[in-house]
């Protein structure tokens, strides 16, 4: 039985399971720790031979849907901070659009290259280390630092200082509208320097510097992944013409699946252990990071992005 | 008078082409089919290539793409560590894909020089390419091939066509030609060289169509020619996709308890 399809936009030809069985397993992590998964699939599709530019735009396409099926789910569970989401996608917006012309002056002062791929490797290696030990010892019963200090830490201070504070009822806190729009917007920055959508800074970002409950991060992190990858989408779509959907159409029909079941397996799985899976698989990403970084490439050259 | 006329002509072409038949059998080329829809469900095929030729020491199945512009990323080493994207750079008429599948050894049919004349071998490729010497380009040229070698669409296979004494004189053959699943749209050429006295000689070309067709036509069409169109398409489809899922779980999972 031929399970062969050819994608019009990629050119090439896969087996039909092949897509299907990666969005299935990258749209269960999506669910379960609210990551796009960008940063797993885009890799996977080229070692399948997908052209880059095709890979990243259509697995963007994919992610509109596993973070619709996966936000849908989180909403009816309760676990989705709509007002959270919205300012952090406000930010997020200002903060990638400001990414865009980081980037530009970093290729315009040389050795952009060199400069992303570090700051990738130190933000994965510090967040993923960080997570990783901070939940290990919650795990372990040791009582977290926040609670043992006495006195609160600058960042505390300075946020508890700034003006329009607001309730957040899901996410139990209450703080100034103006550290999620700073925050997403950083991240933005982050995420368009990097090229990525960002789920998995803004993970971090969510659990340790807005204090928000494990639970309600996965789906808030999935409502704003949504709303970005809608916009990227289109505008690879219409620029680039990278989008190729039948590719897109293979790989939703697992992730949207997958993303269901990740959602379901998150809410019987603790907190603590949600991030140790989170900080494995941060750290394992730096680890390949490095290790294609250091390593000789079989071929001294690649196509130019828009082959 | 008139039909006596035309049958003497007839007669005396008949005449002329036997005997020109007899000093030296021509040279034939077919192809199996001659042209290829690309469609959802292509996976790549092989394409029957069949021919006969005068005698000669041996020949070349030369298959060429589409000739095109690559632009290419250089990767080098930076600070002694890293291995980083260090340049850019543009070969021009590369063709889309190329293979060589001779009847022998190529260094057994002629010199480098005359395989290079006669379009054999990647020297040709090179010699098209490049224009002057360079021995830097020449080095990203040969990393070109690899790349290209990689995803399948160029590739030399020596010993792969087997020349068979043909009736009447001569020699014929009979290849399948595996045509990639990555293969593009466009013409592709199929040219036979005969190698006699370490000289090549091109006795026949035939040309492939390859063309987009159906639904897979359709949706590369619309996404080069209304992208954004295309695009607000491809969100639709993915949140209907997406949503509808989270409805039906849902709905499963109240059916569940």
């Amino acid at each position: 039985m031929n399970l062969s399809i050819f994608l019009p936009v990629a050119g090439n030809t896969v087996n039909l399971l092949l897509p299907i069985g990666l969005g299935g397993i990258v749209g269960f992590l999506s669910g379960l720790l609210g990551v796009g998964g960008g940063f797993l699939m885009t890799p996977l599709l080229i070692m399948i031979g997908i052209p880059a530019t095709v890979a990243a735009a259509s697995d963007s396409n994919q992610i509109v849907a596993a973070s619709a099926s996966g936000a849908y789910a989180h909403a009816r569970a309760g676990s989705l901070d709509f007002k959270m989401g919205l300012l952090l996608l406000i930010g997020g917006v200002f903060g990638g659009t400001a990414g865009v012309f980081v980037i530009r002056l970093l290729r315009a002062l040389g050795e952009a290259d060199l400069l992303i791929k570090l700051t990738y490797v130190v933000m994965l290696g510090g967040i993923g280390s960080y997570m990783f030990w901070e939940s290990i010892g919650a795990l372990r019963g040791r009582r977290r630092d926040s609670q043992k200090r006495t006195r609160p830490s600058l960042y505390a201070r300075v946020v508890q200082s700034l003006p329009l504070t607001m309730e957040f009822p899901r996410s139990k806190v209450r703080i100034s509208a103006l550290v999620p729009i700073v925050l997403g917007a950083l991240v933005g920055i982050l995420a368009a320097v990097m090229g990525v959508g960002g789920g998995f800074i803004m993970v971090p970002v969510m659990v340790y510097l807005l204090r928000m409950p494990m639970h309600v991060v996965v789906g808030t992190s999935l409502f704003q992944i949504l709303f970005t990858c809608i916009d990227v989408t289109i505008m690879q779509a219409a620029i680039n013409h990278t989008v190729d959907i039948v590719l897109a159409l293979l790989l939703l029909l697992g992730s949207v699946i997958g993303a269901q079941l990740g959602a379901r397996a998150g809410r019987r799985v603790r907190g603590e252990q949600l991030k140790v899976i989170m900080s494995v698989i941060i750290l394992s990403v730096m680890i390949a990071m490095v290790a294609d970084l250091i390593s000789p490439p079989e071929v001294l050259v690649g196509y130019k992005a828009g082959h | 008078m008139r039909p006596k006329l035309t049958l003497l002509g007839l007669l005396s072409t008949l005449a002329v082409a036997r005997i020109l038949y007899a000093q030296e059998p021509a040279a034939d080329l077919r192809l199996e089919p001659t042209e290829l829809p690309l469609g959802l469900f292509y996976s790549g095929t092989d394409v029957h290539v069949s021919g006969r030729m005068p005698d000669a020491e041996g020949a070349v199945l030369v298959i060429r793409g589409v000739e095109g512009t690559v632009e290419l990323k250089i990767k080098g080493k930076v600070g002694g560590l890293f291995w980083l994207n260090v340049g850019e750079l543009k070969f021009e008429r590369i063709p889309a894909c190329y293979y060589a599948l001779a009847s022998g050894p190529l260094r057994a049919l002629g010199a480098p020089e005359a395989l290079a004349e006669a379009g054999v071998g990647y020297d040709a490729l090179a010699a098209v390419s490049l224009g002057a010497a360079d021995s830097d380009k020449e080095r990203l040229f040969a990393e070109l091939v690899k790349l290209k070698e990689k995803e399948g669409l160029f590739g030399i296979k020596e010993n792969a066509l087997t020349l068979e004494p043909a009736e009447g004189g001569g020699a014929r053959f009979s290849i399948a030609v595996p045509m990639p699943s990555s293969i593009q749209e466009g013409s592709y050429c199929f040219r036979l060289v005969a190698f006699h006295g370490g000289k090549g000689k091109l006795l026949a070309e035939r040309v492939l169509r390859v063309q987009e067709a159906g639904a897979a036509a359709w949706i590369r069409s619309l996404s080069r020619n209304h992208g954004f169109l295309y695009g607000i398409m491809a969100v639709g489809t993915a949140l209907a996709a997406g949503l509808l899922t989270g409805f039906l779980f849902h709905l499963g999972s109240k059916g569940g308890h």
